[in-house]
């Protein structure tokens, strides 16, 4: 029989709809006829006038024909041979459900950290109307928010927040005492942001001064199961000294975990107008109240950020020197601040969270890739069946779907083992990282379980694709004869796939071992100052403690195992606020310039070991020193860049410091640079060194206690009897320097914890891979490495034969890997001001453990394949 | 638009020779039965989008047969003619004896005789 020309019947066929095989048939047996009776040409011609006269029909088609009806019933059966897989093999199926279900389980716990954190401060109402007023701080001057108000018609409202985080006493009765942080916050806070009710009215619970608003388990906790509302409270010290009674208005169900504020006390705003004891009140230079305001739906912010600086200069009468200025998205705050120098929220990063979901992503395909290569490894063992099945009548589509119900089903018994996975280690995780993973699981239950079958769904349907359409390609003719061999396409596909999954590997340990090298060098930098043996005594800045300071000093001085005693205002760690210092003679400006001070008692330099490059530092002999500044190095520089050479010789030079301590902006001492101190860090490694003035306060916070290592238990003991006694009204916590200082790392720490889990991980899925691979090789060269045998080659010959493949492999894998680490790393490491240079050690370090982990993964399967009898192998032939 | 319940006269031909061939009416089976006997040529696309419809409209039920050397191995589509599709026949031929019927003798030159 005689057929058309290629092209000829490519038109056909593309004119015919695609169900109808039978027209083909037609056309085809039509020709034939046509051929022999009129020849060639005009066969060729009405051949194709008849496949043009077909394209009315296939518009109209609907796909009829199609062969659903006919696949329908294979389902059972396909279900039936994926289970006899499962069970024939054991080891395999082991092997390939353990690797899905460990990627599975990490996307999961990375699905509910992610969607955790991005459900911070979504519950309010307004979520997508209120906006955090932020700069360079998350604070800014009392009356600027509502002064916005009257300017902006897109801005409705404001609510501004005061956090009184001083742990004061608060009294129900006599004998029951506690200590609590309170929000001072306008009295709209509860039409802003949405806290549900269980006692009061949203709408005037925090109306007058003597309001009070707790939590439900605050209010239990006073109160027992009685009605809170109307009780009264005594609160001692609230933005005034003395003890005044509040009454309990309305009652809130616990603050979500998810909202960055977080509270369980709220008291009126009115609290600080026409108080004396807070002069700042309208003050526009001041950077201390949380300001939300709450815009028109839909309007946007940019303009009222554009228009801010002419506000600011109009209404402060002050220059603003301030470009950060933005109106952050209420749901935003929480994850997109960090830029910040200092936040009064526990702050989340969207760095990581997208680090994180790229690991999840990377970890899963790894596990997509480890299934591909097992099932393609073992393709060998399918041939016969997919060969059997098409002489049977099955066609590709059939064959594919076969394969993905036998791949979704493996994910689907892995989901099981994931589900138990993560479920076994969700409460470890959380302890050794300290990351919130499971909150929400119920809250959302159903938007949860439908995103874990969907993501299971579709790495089932990823990780069986390449194996169904390869194996579904197999030709029954020669896989019937007993042939398994395979194109290079395929193989070239294979080694691609176990590339990428190696890369991604090797990318995960050389990032580990950075992360892992910035966190020693985090731990170990010389801070410029010596924080161990370092006790903290917070006692809130109270009068009565500093007023009698000397007493209280010589008092601990005496207990034994104490070495020294200071107090301070600053403590390392903290943030240095910008004031007014004018350099005098040198400054122009009335107020001076804003650098940054640091408070510190007469004896910090010296318990904190701090080196003096020049002049001397505080001491209390010299009743000057009340007044005396000491220049941190960066600081002594910077003024001899600003004010000229003569500050090369700083000591005896006069100092102004300027604040609003009075309420206006005004000269509050003035005294001689006595000192020059070497930098040290003042904040964390994230931040740089600043330019720090450094003086005595009188008003204080911190007592600071050197102690004998040995003697900590004792000294604790000593101090916790006596605390009481000095008078400070609040609790007795102690603290070491050291600690607290290690806590400005706990986000990095916890993200390089998870960082190093996932990364064993990739490295235990990746290895299944390769195993399954080396096997597959083993198998495929099975024959060749017989007559080989036979022929003479070594044991060991045959070993490298199997195994240079490979190391081909692990070379490519490692040079796409190595740039693409170095350049996630030192993303990540821009968070440090202060961080280590990548080193080349993480990179051999990296190709090494690859390379062995490698070597011993393959070493099985190829020692079994060289040392296997050539006779067993060649038999069968 | 073609009605559900009416049948144009090439579908009626389609039909009529379905019923001709019977266990054997498969596309080009039907193509070559018109051709022969009623000498005019049917396109494939005319004679298949015809096929389409009447199967669409429930008067013709098709199933696929045995595959063939000579058709390059693909199987053939045969078409019966349903129960409605009978009925629809009958339908049309009763309709038409009808109307032959009410014509007087000798309207019709060509047909002296009453038929």
């Amino acid at each position: 029989m005689s057929y058309p020309p290629g092209f000829l019947q490519r038109i056909m066929r593309w004119c015919c709809p695609q169900d109808r095989v039978d027209l083909v048939g037609d056309f085809l047996e039509l020709y034939d006829e046509r051929r022999i009776s009129e020849g060639i040409v005009t066969a060729n011609f009405r051949f194709f006038i008849d496949s043009v006269s077909l394209l009315p029909l296939k518009a109209i088609s609907k796909n009829r024909y199609k062969q659903s009806k006919k696949r329908n019933f294979m389902f059972g059966n396909y279900f039936k041979i994926a289970e006899r897989n499962l069970i024939r093999d054991k080891a395999h199926s082991l092997i390939n459900i353990t690797g899905l279900s460990v990627g599975l389980a990490c996307a999961f716990i990375i699905l509910l950290h992610v969607r955790f954190e991005l459900s911070f401060d979504t519950f309010h109402e307004k979520a997508d109307q209120i906006h955090r007023v932020q700069h360079v701080y998350s604070v800014i001057g009392a009356p600027i928010g509502p002064k916005m108000v009257e300017e902006y018609p897109e801005i409705i409202d404001v609510t501004r927040i005061h956090p009184w985080n001083k742990q004061l006493r608060t009294e129900i009765t006599a004998d029951e005492i506690y200590y609590a942080d309170y929000f001072v916050a306008d009295n709209n806070f509860f039409e802003t942001f949405t806290f549900e009710f269980v006692h009061g009215d949203p709408d005037d619970a925090l109306n007058g001064p003597e309001s009070l608003v707790v939590t439900e388990s605050i209010a239990r906790k006073y109160f027992g199961d009685e009605n809170p509302i109307g009780k009264i409270v005594q609160i001692e010290n609230l933005n005034r000294p003395g003890k005044y009674p509040f009454q309990v208005s309305g009652v809130i169900k616990d603050v979500p975990v998810n909202s960055h504020l977080q509270f369980d006390h709220v008291v009126s705003f009115e609290l600080l107008m026409n108080n004396p004891n807070v002069p700042i009140i309208d003050s526009w230079i001041n950077d201390w109240i949380i300001t939300y305001l709450v815009l028109q739906p839909g309007a946007d912010p940019g303009p009222v950020e554009k228009d801010y600086k002419r506000f600011y200069e109009n209404y402060s009468g002050s220059t603003f020197t301030d470009p950060s200025f933005r109106l952050m998205p209420m749901t935003k705050v929480r994850n997109h601040s960090t830029y910040l120098r200092a936040d009064v929220i526990d702050q989340g990063n969207i760095n990581h969270i997208r680090l994180f979901s790229v690991v999840a992503v990377l970890v899963l395909l790894i596990a997509c890739i480890n299934y591909m290569n097992m099932a393609t490894a073992r393709s060998a063992k399918r041939t016969k069946e997919v060969g059997l099945r098409k002489v049977m009548g099955a066609v590709v589509p059939q064959l594919i779907t076969q394969f993905l119900i036998e791949s979704v089903v493996f994910t689907f018994l892995a989901l099981i083992l994931a589900l138990g996975l993560v479920y076994l280690t969700l409460p470890v995780l959380e302890q050794i990282t300290g990351i919130s993973f499971s909150f929400n699981i119920l809250q959302e239950f159903g938007s949860t379980i439908v995103l874990i079958l969907a993501i299971t769904l579709s790495t089932g349907i990823l990780a069986g694709s390449y194996p169904a359409f390869y194996l579904s390609s197999f030709s029954p003719t020669r896989t019937l004869k007993g042939e398994t061999k395979t194109g290079k396409s395929a193989t070239a596909i294979r080694k691609g796939l176990i590339i990428a999954q190696l890369a991604v590997s090797a990318t995960l340990i050389v990032s580990s071992f950075v992360v892992l090298d910035q966190m020693r060098f985090v731990k170990n930098k010389n801070l410029g100052f010596q924080p161990e043996q370092v006790m903290l005594l917070a006692y809130g800045r109270n009068p009565t403690v500093n007023s009698k300071w000397d007493l209280i000093k010589g008092e601990l001085q005496n207990i034994p195992g104490i070495l020294a005693v200071a107090s301070t205002s600053s403590v390392p760690g903290d943030n240095a606020p910008y004031w007014g210092y004018k350099f005098v003679g040198y400054s122009e400006e009335e107020h001076g310039e804003g650098w940054p001070g640091y408070y510190v008692g007469p004896n910090f330099l010296e318990m904190l070991g701090m080196e003096m490059i020049m002049g001397r530092p505080f001491s209390e002999d010299f009743e000057t020193d009340q007044n005396a500044f000491i220049l941190n190095e960066s600081a002594w520089k910077e003024a001899i860049n600003t004010y000229g050479d003569d500050w090369k010789e700083p000591i005896g030079r006069i100092i102004e410091y300027h604040t609003t301590e009075r309420g206006e902006l005004s000269m509050i001492k003035r005294g001689e640079v006595i000192g020059v101190v070497g930098d040290f860090h003042h904040r964390s490694l994230q931040n740089e060194i600043e330019s720090l003035i450094i003086h005595q306060s009188p008003r204080n916070s911190v007592i600071m206690v050197k102690v004998d290592s040995k003697q900590i238990q004792s000294v604790l003991t000593i101090l916790e009897e006596k605390w009481e006694d000095l008078g400070s009204g609040r609790p007795f916590k102690a603290e070491f320097l050291d600690d607290q200082f290690a806590q400005y790392y706990e986000s990095e720490s916890r993200f390089s914890t998870l960082i190093y889990i996932f990364c064993g991980l990739a490295i235990l899925i990746a290895s299944l891979g390769l195993f399954g691979l080396v096997s597959f090789t083993a198998q495929q060269r099975i024959k060749e490495i017989g007559i080989r045998k036979v022929l003479g080659a070594s044991v060991l010959k045959i070993f490298l034969l199997i195994t240079s493949d490979f190391f081909k492999l692990i070379i490519i894998s490692l040079l796409i890997s190595f740039p693409v680490a170095w350049y996630v790393s030192s993303l990540w490491l821009e968070n440090f001001a202060y961080r280590i240079n990548i080193s080349w050690v993480s990179f051999i370090l990296a190709a090494s453990i690859t390379a062995l982990l490698s070597l011993v993964t393959i070493s099985y399967k190829a020692m079994k394949a060289s040392l296997a009898n050539p006779v067993n192998s060649l038999r069968t032939e | 638009m073609v009605s559900r319940n009416n049948i144009g006269e090439f579908e009626e031909i389609v039909m009529l020779t379905i019923g001709i061939l019977g266990e054997g009416a498969y596309g080009l089976a039907i193509k070559k039965e018109i051709e022969s006997r009623l000498n005019r040529t049917v396109s494939m696309g005319a004679l298949h989008t015809g096929l389409y419809r009447l199967e669409e409209k429930g008067f013709l039920l098709s199933r696929l047969g045995e595959a063939t050397k000579k058709r390059g191995g693909k199987p053939k589509r045969y078409f019966s003619v349903t129960a409605s599709g009978q009925k629809i026949l009958k339908e049309v031929m009763e309709n038409r004896q009808k109307l032959w019927k009410g014509i007087s003798r000798g309207t019709f030159e060509l047909f002296p005789e009453k038929i």
